[in-house]
């Protein structure tokens, strides 16, 4: 079952480019809801002619639903000049589409094609390296363009402010400025910090901050950061160190979150792990059985032993929809319940297109779990008005 | 095969009444005869050549009136016994000893008691060509079944090319592979598997065999060696649960597939072969729906106490056909094992 769908990307013609232009966004998004305004495609997209592309309206048992995708990339090439990297550099994940302030056309045009109706933009860390002052004056740029781009498009963009986790209180203090001042909606992490794992106690002052503020923190993965000799197993044919070391990389940081007692000293988190949750949600049963198989392997973390069965807390997380089909939809949702999930496209990497029909097509999944999956549980979670 | 024996209850494992009947296994009014895949056993006067000691007596089969009441209280008729390697740095002299002890110990063991076990060879993967000769002489001399390998072989992936002796003697011969996976090491030095939980496990292990897998599909081994039947243990540790993962890979990233594949990486988790240890129900289901149900074995991991629920596992396993169930309980393992009815 889908809703109502676009006709596909157009080739697009010079005039076409032309034509669509900030204000013209800007009035769709005014329009919202009629969303009968023609855009182009991607320029990106090489596929047969044919005429503009219609914004998809996502349409769940006859009402229009607004989806969000809390999985969306972006950066701010002033940010990453401090860190000497730079846009669309080759040997670089940093493709020129990450660039909102002279992409976001054709990132709107993509979101239309896809039925995405509004973004949760996050910025990857490069800065975990950073020294207190580059990572306050480089968060401090970061958070304000963030900011810049979701106000020039207030009803398709809100963003995740980038903290430097690597100073637990700045980073506190700049996840707490990001909300307040800037209308951020949450942080963006890591899935570790040089070296490091988030539920070291080092990290405390942050998830305090968190807590307490009852933001969403969205965890995002950085296999090749992984502090390792796996990588050299993860080579030859099939990106490896991407397939397997993102989500290897999530399972490890929610393990640890879990198993040294991170999520009893901070019951009210509220965190989003990017991909799934990586190998976690899917395996969760191994997580439960390990201790009383092996007892002496569980000393307790580091407040003793943990309250709840390892898979309850898996059960209280977040995550993005992105496992690629229908079937792994529905499994996501029978392991952690339809509440907990959220779409993700990864844009504008080009893992998927099909993220709002991934749910559509979940077997045996009810159209209130659809709809809170499409939209219904981010906009809670950030902040978006109906 | 007698139904109904009485055998005494063992030191572990099953409480209760001095006497336990042995389960049968019945699915829509049929006795099933159920196989457990994933059985481990050890042979002590082979680890007395690497210095090695017994982790648990549990291992032994010296006496199995214990692991036959745990087979009988669970409902398992027959165990495939592996060993899992420990010989892969020994030199090629004390791993043609210590292979030819074991496997003719995991013979008289089966012949012993030939309606309860079958047993898969082990083989000196570290030197190839002998390793071929192992399974070929284990299979045809002394009846066992398939190999049981490791997820690596010393900081080397099953799909370098060193291996490929092993891999066409075990397409000639038709035989079962059972890959279980011995941690990830590589990750536990950097101490990101530490602290509390037991992750070198949950966590090592399954990942080993989702490395392992990933190569043999995309090095190509697979398309080389289009006849292998591998099972892998732990339901094939992440790989079927995420398999969609890697077939994205080749649209997002093109330009990392340094080779090219005959099939999507999905068609290879779909002839490959995976053990039920994955816990519940809904993950059953998923697998089923992922690999295929005819792809799915029954598993304990005895006596390693995992799990004890492997039959009622795939009993109440939601949206099983009948059929489907009887084939993971023992039909799919006495086909690709050799078990009689």
């Amino acid at each position: 079952m889908r809703g109502v769908l676009s006709p596909g990307c157009a080739n697009l013609k010079a005039e076409d480019i032309a034509m669509t232009t900030r204000r013209e966004f800007l009035q769709i998004g005014a329009g919202g809801l009629a969303g009968l305004a023609f855009v182009g495609c991607p320029l990106m997209a090489a596929r047969p002619a044919r005429a503009q592309a219609r914004r998809r309206e996502v349409v769940v048992a006859g009402r229009r639903v607004k989806t969000v995708d809390v999985h969306a990339h972006c950066t701010v090439p002033e940010a990453l000049a401090l860190m000497n990297l730079k846009l669309g550099a080759p040997g670089t994940a940093l493709p020129p589409l990450l660039h909102m302030a002279t992409q976001a056309p054709d990132r709107l045009r993509a979101m239309d094609e896809q039925g995405i109706d509004v973004e949760a933009l996050s910025i990857n860390p490069y800065w975990y390296g950073a020294d207190r002052d580059l990572a306050r004056q480089l968060i401090r740029l970061q958070n304000e363009k963030l900011a810049e781009a979701c106000a020039a498009h207030p009803d398709r963009f809100v963003a995740f402010a980038s903290v430097a986790l690597q100073h637990p209180d700045l980073a506190a203090e700049q996840l707490e400025e990001g909300v307040k001042k800037h209308g951020l909606r949450g942080a963006a992490i890591g899935g570790s910090v040089n070296g490091e794992e988030i539920s070291d106690p080092k990290f405390h002052p942050f998830w305090a901050k968190a807590e307490q503020l009852g933001v969403l923190v969205f965890i995002h993965p950085q296999g090749a950061g992984v502090a390792t000799d796996l990588p050299k197993r993860l080579k030859g044919n099939g990106y490896l160190d991407n397939v397997i070391a993102n989500p290897l990389e999530t399972t490890i940081a929610l393990s640890h979150l879990i198993f040294e007692g991170t999520l009893d000293k901070f019951p009210g988190l509220k965190i989003c792990a990017a991909h799934a949750g990586g190998y976690l949600p899917s395996y969760a049963g191994r997580s439960d059985r390990g201790c009383p198989t092996r007892p002496v392997a569980c000393p307790g973390g580091t407040y003793g032993p943990i309250k709840r069965k390892p898979s309850d807390y898996l059960k209280d997380m977040y995550y993005d929809t992105m496992v690629f089909s229908g079937e792994g939809v529905r499994h996501l949702a029978a392991e952690v319940g339809a509440g907990q999930l959220m779409v993700g496209t990864d844009f504008p990497y080009p893992w998927t297109t099909t993220a709002v029909d991934d749910i559509l097509e979940a077997p045996g999944v009810s159209d209130a779990d659809k709809m809170a999956m499409l939209g219904g549980n981010a906009m809670k979670l950030l902040g978006i008005r109906a | 095969m007698a139904d109904a024996a009485f055998v005494s209850c063992g030191g572990g494992g099953v409480a209760g009444a001095p006497f336990a009947r042995r389960r049968e296994v019945v699915v829509s009014g049929k006795r099933v005869k159920t196989v457990d895949v994933h059985a481990h056993c050890a042979v002590p006067a082979a680890m007395a050549l690497m210095g090695r000691k017994l982790e648990t007596e549990t291992l032994l089969m010296t006496n199995t009136r214990e692991r036959l009441a745990a087979m009988d209280a669970q409902g398992i008729d027959v165990e495939a016994l592996s060993i899992n390697p420990y010989w892969y740095a020994a030199d090629r002299d004390v791993a043609q000893e210590l292979i030819r002890i074991q496997n003719e110990t995991l013979a008289e063991i089966c012949g012993a008691q030939p309606d309860r076990f079958v047993a898969f060879a082990s083989v000196a993967l570290q030197h190839p060509d002998l390793a071929a000769e192992q399974l070929e002489q284990g299979v045809k001399r002394y009846g066992l079944r398939g190999a049981g390998l490791g997820g690596s072989v010393e900081g080397l992936e099953l799909s370098d090319p060193k291996f490929h002796p092993f891999w066409a003697k075990a397409e000639a011969l038709g035989v079962l592979v059972f890959i279980h996976p011995q941690g990830s090491p590589e990750l536990e030095r950097s101490g990101r598997l530490g602290g509390n939980g037991l992750l070198t496990n949950t966590i090592g292990n399954p990942l080993e065999t989702t490395i392992a897998l990933s190569h043999l599909i995309f090095e190509g081994t697979l398309d080389r060696f289009p006849g292998l039947k591998i099972c892998a243990a732990h339901g094939g540790g992440y790989l079927p649960s995420y398999a969609a993962r890697s077939n994205a890979v080749q649209m997002t990233f093109p330009q990392r597939m340094t080779g090219t594949l005959k099939k999507r990486p999905t068609e290879y988790v779909r002839q490959l072969y995976y053990d039920t240890i994955v816990f519940t129900p809904e993950a059953l289901r998923h697998l089923a729906v992922e690999a295929g149900p005819g792809q799915i074995v029954m598993g304990t991991d005895y006596p390693f106490p995992w799990t004890s629920t492997s039959v009622d596992h795939i009993l109440g396993t939601p949206d099983l056909s009948d059929a489907d169930k009887i084939a993971m309980l023992g039909g799919t393992a006495m086909g690709l094992l050799g078990i009689k009815a």
